[in-house]
């Protein structure tokens, strides 16, 4: 089955590259997961797949059940690489489990942080859909489970910061024109006045790679989830306006030191016999730039999916790929061969 | 993104180190991490460290130090070190304690958003049963005893109708 991140993305030319929503609920009857026992967290996996499964065609047709521990230390990091999971989900070390979509748009993770994790993913801006998939799979866990809720805090969660809506909603940007110009600094730095927060790639605690950075709300309580959307994407539309501008300005003003760039990284994915994840990445950054504006051109005149190459070449869905383990050395030297082999399809 | 020293498991720590003027990261493992010595530590979760520091502020006006949620065990004294609240209780237990934490973090206090559609199903079953239960005492003040036998009967159809 095709996964979310192998569609085409054609709106916003590329700038926004995926749509985010996640909902933390919880219990009323366990402890939250820093406080549950291994017997309390057993029994939450099996009333949230029970409250999945039981009689319901949507999701048993849709989504399975994936034991987090018959899955390997690398696969697991590999699922979080394809942002399926979160990185803190790899160490719980409780029970726990992942029932995922087969596209893996829709995964819901037990016993993270709070009890149920629901996360929805699409390609492009489309945080209405993501959202609309989140609820759908919410309604039906909430018709049969007890969900920990309070009329004056809404939806009860482990860590304060996440009380009322349990609403976590971002896009994933590419922004390599405003970070290039050393503007982006400034815009980031306003958007915390909007009640949002800019993280890498990966999200908290991870490094921008690739110019690509998730822009989300901070602030759950007190507005609604329309509300919380709305102003997100307000502020993102703004980031993405401007990053076009600057882009728009280097075709007109410096185009040849911007094709040159653009060649040069071409020349050096094409070429290169190691590479680091990180240098790919700004490389393959590059790639994606030079597609959308017209510069680098395929055979097919069709839109090629940058993201998701570099996406492959994470270390661990490397390892995937090369069915083996490898070294940081050798990883390299994959990660060389694999983008080589692909570059050259890719660009007429 | 793996352990820079073992490259085998996930980095969840970052590690700084200041050299001279340096300041060298590194992202280890948790395992990796517990054997470097001589490091600053730092979470990955430096929000959560944030939001430690919004905790300790003010924590002496707080009388409710010494108290512990009967569900779960948790004190304010747990919660400060790990910014976790222990299951859906403490927020009750500690109300006064969150209402101005929550404050602090959201400028708000009022849940305006999604509500579990359950719940209303249950609140609205909860305010027909008042109403039914005020009619009741009517009835049975007024000496209407068929009628106050039917609406005993509702009364208790709706409590045993499931959710109650």
């Amino acid at each position: 089955m095709i996964k979310w991140y192998e569609k085409d993305n054609e709106n916003c030319k590329g700038v926004i590259i995926s749509s985010r929503i996640r909902l933390a609920r919880n219990l009323s009857q366990y402890p939250f997961p820093s406080s549950i026992d291994d017997r309390d967290a057993q029994q939450l996996v099996d009333d949230v797949n029970k409250a999945m499964f039981t009689a319901n065609d949507y999701a048993i047709q849709l989504f399975e059940e994936i034991k987090m521990e018959n899955v390997k230390q690398v696969d697991k990091i590999a699922m979080m690489e394809r942002h399926v999971i979160s990185p803190q989900f790899i160490g719980v070390k409780k029970p726990n489990t992942l029932i995922l979509s087969h596209d893996e748009s829709i995964s819901i993770m037990v016993n993270e942080e709070d009890h149920i994790r629901i996360q929805s993913m699409q390609v492009g801006m489309n945080l209405l859909e993501a959202l609309e998939h989140a609820n759908k799979v919410d309604d039906l866990l909430e018709e049969k489970l007890n969900y920990a809720f309070d009329d004056k805090r809404g939806y009860l969660t482990a860590c304060p910061t996440n009380l009322g809506t349990g609403l976590r909603a971002s896009y994933m940007v590419h922004l390599p024109a405003l970070e290039t110009t050393g503007q982006l600094k400034f815009l980031l730095d306003a958007i915390g006045k909007f009640g949002l927060t800019v993280r890498g790639i990966y999200g908290e605690g991870s490094d921008a790679q690739g110019s690509i950075f998730q822009i989300s709300n901070q602030l759950t309580l007190g507005i609604n989830e329309q509300e919380i959307i709305d102003n997100l994407t307000t502020v993102t539309m703004q980031i993405v306006e401007q990053e076009l501008i600057v882009r728009n300005k280097f075709l007109n003003e410096r185009r040849l030191e911007f094709e040159d760039a653009i060649y040069r990284s071409y020349g050096i994915l094409s070429n290169a016999r190691v590479l680091t994840s990180k240098e790919a990445m700004t490389l393959l950054s590059d790639i994606k730039l030079g597609f959308e504006l017209g510069i680098l051109k395929n055979e097919e005149e069709k839109q090629i999916n940058i993201f998701d190459l570099m996406t492959r070449i994470q270390p661990a869905n490397l390892q995937k790929i090369e069915m083996k383990h490898l070294s940081l050395k050798e990883r390299d030297i994959a990660r060389a061969t694999y983008i080589r082999e692909k570059i050259v399809k890719l660009v007429k | 993104m793996m352990c820079d020293k073992c490259n085998e498991r996930a980095a969840t720590v970052v590690i700084t180190q200041i050299v001279g003027d340096k300041n060298i990261k590194l992202y280890l493992c948790e395992k990796c991490s517990s054997e470097t010595e001589g490091l600053m530590r730092e979470d990955h979760n430096s929000f959560e460290h944030f939001l430690s520091g919004l905790i300790n502020v003010k924590s002496t006006n707080f009388k409710n130090d010494l108290l512990k949620c009967e569900k779960c065990g948790m004190t304010i004294e747990s919660f400060r070190k790990n910014s976790k609240v222990g299951c859906a209780n403490c927020y009750s237990t500690f109300n006064n304690y969150f209402e101005s934490l929550i404050k602090r973090i959201h400028s708000n206090t009022e849940h305006t958003g999604k509500r579990p559609s359950k719940l209303d199903g249950e609140i609205k079953t909860i305010q027909r049963i008042d109403t039914l239960q005020n009619n009741l005492k009517k009835a049975i003040a007024s000496e209407e005893y068929e009628l106050a036998a039917q609406l005993r009967d509702e009364i208790r159809s709706l409590k045993q109708g499931g959710i109650l």
